[in-house]
């Protein structure tokens, strides 16, 4: 958010205060529009129930991009059968789209990477379905944050939204899978962060756990899709043994032109109508069944 | 007693309906809905804005004129009153709610006591929502569309072009971002300021006779369709559209409309009910209906 130039504060800013007493008694403020903590969320939301999204993988793997990419969505048009409802963090999503817009002069879009000083905070959009409105928070966190999360007790407890999540996707990154050099380390820190999350307890039964190949894009032929085939049924394969519940797989591309942009819908489905899991924290239990949809995502 | 608020970002076209309104009640050149009781504003304002528009000139921006809220008091067939607020009417301050994250007190205690809005959107000033990927998309298209009419491959000149573009990586300013996230923000205020539980919304499109269209709620939905999920999806909004022409044509066709022997029937309204009509003080009537 380092080009922003408006408070982040929901408090008047004080300064602003003391130059100006007399504007200040002619205006009033209203809140930021950028990304809210938890609990700044949850009063906004005034105690209406909210689904919370978290986006977990490496820095770059498109977490934020494909949040960005959902509000993008809406902006067209519906994304049937929800439709757009409000959002109370409209700047957040204007500020991370620009410079995927032709007003930031740029050729090639891009997403501004989420730093690990933005802290733990939400994104939110309100989508309506016939009479129902749902809320959404979507929480942005560095890719940095998950990494070492992984790899320590204390931080991985510490991700509140992880605990309290209704759905964690763990984001992989093709363009890394695609990589001979970045392809086993990517999966094992994926993976290991999902165990991670088993053996320190995070996981709630209700959370329902997500893998969402990022980038599909960049599978560029019939040769690499069949490679990578393997590659992630071996990936899921270890996902099922330390998860022991069934969970779900989509390939997306956040391109309009790549195939798997059309699974952004479907997911965004899932989301909204994820049920408790029945994962139970840290106990592996027997799979009763396994549900994968990676080739129904795929258009 | 019902009080309606008026609202728009800059150079919506709120200017141009005040003035011909205040022709409207002024001159009883025709039969309206609404007759004019009493005022509480500036008359040198209103009379500059409404010679303005008699003369088909563009009315002086607000923001050059020192303009108070103007406040009328217009009665219905049945007597009753209904106050039009239409608040120091600069577009500024809404485009600065939006940017700069503070409205004024007096729209705040405006929208507070208010029982319905009107809601301005010039269809030649909005900011369309434009992604790269769509302008590349375009771009893709066009060269494919020049590279057949020349029996050249699509990617033969791509590669001389990609190699002279740049990315500018121009800052981000919130007064760029598009108009429908821009007025969803603004009305998205108003839910939180009103306590009421239903608000009458008058959607005005003005200078509808550029936009072409015959129904000002398609429009709508074809052209901002995220202001319009939004209306669509909130419960405190009952919704009325309408498209107007208060000038009654392009200012360059200003000779035609000059030679029309009553200024207020160059005034055009579309809604619903009545297809044809000159009568602003409707949307008036319609905004202020329990």
């Amino acid at each position: 958010m380092s080009d922003l130039k408006i408070s982040d504060s929901e408090e008047l800013p004080a300064e602003d205060a003391e130059n100006d007493a007399d504007q200040e008694s002619s205006i009033s403020y209203i809140h930021s529009g950028l990304k809210k903590t938890l609990e700044e969320a949850e009063k906004l939301l005034k105690a209406n129930p909210a689904k919370l999204i978290v986006l977990a993988g490496h820095p770059d793997a498109g977490k934020t991009t494909l949040f960005a990419s959902i509000y993008e969505l809406f902006q067209k048009g519906t994304v049937s059968p929800y439709s757009f409802a409000g959002s109370f963090t409209l700047m957040e999503f204007e500020n991370i789209c620009h410079k995927s817009r032709l007003e930031s002069g740029n050729i090639k879009p891009d997403t501004p990477r989420t730093a690990v000083g933005d802290g733990e905070k939400v994104l939110h959009l309100a989508l309506k379905h016939d009479s129902q409105k749902i809320d959404l928070l979507l929480a942005d966190i560095s890719g940095e944050r998950f990494m070492l999360a992984k790899d320590s007790k204390e931080i991985c407890q510490n991700i509140i939204s992880l605990k309290r999540a209704d759905v964690i996707g763990i984001q992989f990154d093709m363009e890394k899978l695609l990589n001979p050099v970045l392809r086993h380390s990517t999966k094992a820190d994926c993976v290991g962060l999902i165990r991670a999350m088993v053996d320190y307890g995070v996981l709630s039964p209700k959370t329902n756990v997500q893998l969402i190949f990022s980038k599909w894009d960049e599978v560029e032929n019939k040769e690499q899709e069949e490679q990578m085939g393997g590659f992630i049924t071996s990936i899921e394969t270890s996902v099922r043994e330390i998860l022991g519940s069934q969970f779900e797989a989509f390939r997306i591309s956040t391109k309009p032109k790549a195939r798997a942009f059309d699974s952004i819908p479907t997911l965004l489905q899932s989301w909204l109508q994820s049920k408790p899991s029945g994962i139970k924290a840290n106990i592996v239990t027997s799979r009763s069944h396994f549900i994968n949809f990676s080739n129904k995502a795929l258009p | 007693m019902s009080k309606i608020v008026v609202m728009g970002l800059p150079e919506s076209g709120k200017t141009t309906f005040l003035a011909a309104l205040w022709h409207l009640l002024d001159s009883k050149e025709i039969k309206t809905e609404l007759s004019l009781k009493s005022y509480d504003a500036d008359l040198k304002y209103l009379n500059l804005i409404r010679n303005s528009w008699l003369q088909c000139k563009k009315p002086q921006r607000t923001s050059e004129l020192k303009a108070e809220t103007v406040r009328l008091t217009l009665n219905d067939p049945s007597n009753r009153e209904i106050v039009v607020v239409i608040p120091d009417i600069k577009g500024e301050e809404f485009d600065e709610q939006w940017a700069q994250r503070y409205c004024s007190v007096e729209h705040e205690k405006n929208v507070g006591s208010m029982s319905g809005m009107i809601l301005f959107i010039h269809p030649g000033n909005i900011i369309p929502h434009k992604t790269i990927h769509d302008a590349q998309q375009i771009l893709d298209e066009l060269k494919k569309i020049s590279s057949h009419n020349e029996n050249k491959k699509p990617d033969e000149d791509q590669s001389e072009t990609s190699s002279e573009e740049q990315d500018l990586n121009l800052p981000f300013n919130p007064n760029n971002c598009p108009t429908q996230v821009k007025l969803v923000d603004n009305l998205q205020v108003v839910q939180q300021q009103t306590n009421l539980k239903s608000v009458n919304l008058a959607i005005v499109i003005s200078a509808w006779d550029l936009t072409g269209e015959s129904n000002p709620k398609k429009w709508l939905a074809d052209n901002l369709p995220l202001l319009n999920q939004f209306l669509e999806n909130n419960d405190l909004f009952k919704l009325n559209y309408f498209g107007i022409s208060a000038q009654g044509g392009e200012l360059s066709d200003a000779e035609r409309l000059l030679s029309l022997p009553c200024p207020s029937e160059r005034i055009g309204i579309t809604f619903e009910e009545s297809p044809q009509s000159s009568d602003l003080t409707r949307i008036i009537l319609w905004t202020s209906s329990i």
